[in-house]
């Protein structure tokens, strides 16, 4: 999508037009779905944040002043809207994993691209086994390395997604990395030997 | 050794991090459920429904608002004397009435300001009058008893009592401010003009305020829902109209005062007037949430009291209120009222009246005459 055209149908979602809506938010959904599943860790909980988060854009979207890039305006509501729903549902969150105890009810898509179906099975076990780490770091901690991490978004944009300034992400993601390194051995003290192995 | 050692170590942090990285990096984007579509969409089509209600209604509130601010706005020129017709269109009422009731800037009858153009009598009252009714002290009319006590602290100057309308003056008073006066001229088409008709109000509403809502409303008009009783008393005396009596004597409890009793009490008035009531604003200057009106037909007169109570304006006057205590008296021996004389003093009020003349003897065929007889009630008599 070209600058433009984002900008004509951003004027046009201003009007009311739902297809440009539509149109305008196809772009970011994914990622802000993603979002959304690391935060909650619940497929459901993520489709409810990602719907609430839409009809909230297309509620306020007359009130963005195109100051910032639409999409990081589009992650920074559904970061708000997650912390939200973790706010109501602490309790309920707190007894969820990345995990559940049944396997189908597994959150976390993991790729089955390593070459031996042994060395893609350690890889998924590697993974789980981060995120369930993450679940032990700090919200703050947690939403940097979301961001920054596993969806890859420049510290411009973490810093505009969590409205902070880029000092205060690379601190913030720098004392994440360590601590989600510590509780990685605190599991599994050969967690990076295993990793060195496959 | 230490140093080495920790160099080793640094570099084991930083390589266990870079793996960290390179695994978080390798969670890949979960597609968003197909469903999702579906349901988003719905919630568009919900939240642009929500949003055509919520502008509709927000329409509808901000003319409800208009409504009720234009509704209040009539109201409270009503409450400050304004005739809204005449004042908003820029066009002059037509001058129905002799009502003349300048208000100086502070709210109160300015001085003189009903002068020239009062039809109602040049009356002063003197010290001590007997303005005090004797139903003021019956212990079920304590709502009186505030205004029997303002008014024994009045002082009112006085030239003669009861003397015969010859307009053109206001009455003093002994604080200065002079009384306004309304005049009924039942002659002049038998309708009571006022502002208070003219202007909105209470004979608007159709029904006499609560206390709660005189407070909010203010002088002007309780001054004008008090016209707006005695005008229908006046009315109904004229009129002989039992229903618009008892109208203007009780408004939300109209059970109290019954037709038959306002026929009966008609009985007296009409023995009592002779016709062409005019009534006049007898009020001192302080506010106390009662009016008295004088209630004249050129040669007899009576006081009208109209105050505030938690139930809405309520009238009272001796021949109205000793009415049953006086038809007790009689006997059901046909009687006319001639005269009602309150004594202040003694509080109490003396009505002479007229039996009718008797049959006497049969085989005479000649009838006598009625007697007359003086009746005296006392404010512990009950009614």
């Amino acid at each position: 999508m070209s600058t433009k055209s984002e900008k004509e149908l951003i004027a046009a979602a201003k009007a009311g037009d739902e297809h440009s809506f539509e149109l305008l938010i196809l772009q970011c959904r994914t990622k802000a779905y993603n979002i959304a599943l690391r935060y909650l860790r619940n497929e459901e909980d993520a489709m409810d944040a990602l719907q609430e988060s839409f009809i909230k854009i297309f509620r306020y979207l007359k009130n963005f002043k195109e100051d910032s890039k639409f999409d990081t305006w589009v992650y920074r509501i559904v970061v708000n809207t997650c912390n939200d729903m973790l706010r109501k549902n602490s309790a309920l969150a707190a007894e969820r994993t990345v995990c559940g105890d049944e396997e189908e009810d597994c959150a976390v898509k993991i790729p089955d691209s390593a070459p031996g179906p042994q060395e893609a099975l350690l890889r998924r076990e590697q993974i789980e086994q981060i995120l369930k780490g993450m679940e032990q770091l700090k919200p703050e901690q947690r939403e940097v390395i979301i961001l920054r991490d596993i969806q890859g978004l420049s510290y411009e944009e973490v810093g505009s997604v969590l409205q902070c300034s880029i000092g205060t992400v690379k601190s913030r993601i720098n004392r994440a990395r360590g601590r989600l390194r510590e509780i990685l051995l605190e599991q599994n003290g050969d967690f990076f030997r295993l990793i060195d192995r496959s | 050794m230490y140093e080495e050692d920790k160099k080793n170590q640094d570099q084991s942090t930083d390589r266990e991090l870079l793996q960290l990285l390179a695994l978080l990096s390798q969670i890949p984007e979960a597609p968003v459920p197909e469903e999702f579509d579906l349901r988003l969409r719905r919630a568009l089509k919900q939240e642009v429904e929500r949003e055509k209600r919520l502008r509709r209604r927000k329409r509808l509130t901000a003319v409800a608002a208009c409504l009720a601010i234009g509704l209040l706005s009539v109201r409270m020129m009503g409450g400050i004397g304004l005739d809204t017709a005449s004042d908003l269109s820029g066009m002059e009422a037509v001058p129905k009435t002799e009502y003349s009731d300048a208000v100086s800037a502070d709210g109160m009858p300015s001085e003189g300001a009903a002068s020239g153009e009062v039809q109602g009598a040049e009356e002063t009252l003197e010290n001590g009058m007997d303005l005090r009714c004797a139903q003021i002290e019956e212990p079920g009319l304590s709502a009186y008893s505030a205004q029997e006590k303002n008014l024994e602290n009045k002082e009112i100057e006085t030239d003669s009592a009861g003397k015969p309308d010859t307009g053109g003056e206001s009455e003093t008073i002994s604080d200065g401010s002079s009384v306004s006066d309304t005049v009924f001229d039942s002659e002049a088409g038998g309708t009571m003009l006022t502002e208070a008709a003219a202007g909105g109000g209470f004979s608007q509403r159709g029904e006499a305020p609560s206390r709660g809502e005189l407070s909010s409303l203010g002088r002007d008009a309780f001054d004008q829902d008090c016209e707006q009783v005695v005008q229908w008393m006046a009315e109904g005396i004229e009129e002989n109209d039992a229903q618009k009596l008892v109208q203007a004597v009780t408004y939300k409890n109209n059970g109290v005062y019954s037709d038959s009793q306002a026929q009966q009490v008609l009985k007296l008035y009409s023995d009592l007037f002779a016709g062409g009531l005019t009534y006049k604003r007898v009020n001192l200057t302080a506010w106390s949430g009662n009016n008295i009106y004088r209630l004249s037909d050129g040669s007899r007169e009576l006081l009208v009291l109209v105050s505030s109570t938690p139930e809405g304006l309520k009238l009272s006057e001796p021949v109205m209120e000793a009415c049953d205590w006086l038809y007790q008296q009689m006997e059901g021996e046909e009687f006319t009222l001639l005269e009602v004389t309150r004594d202040a003093g003694e509080k109490q009020v003396e009505f002479c009246v007229q039996t009718e003349r008797v049959e006497e003897e049969a085989n005479t065929g000649s009838a006598g005459e009625g007697e007359m007889r003086k009746l005296i009630w006392k404010e512990t008599e009950s009614l």
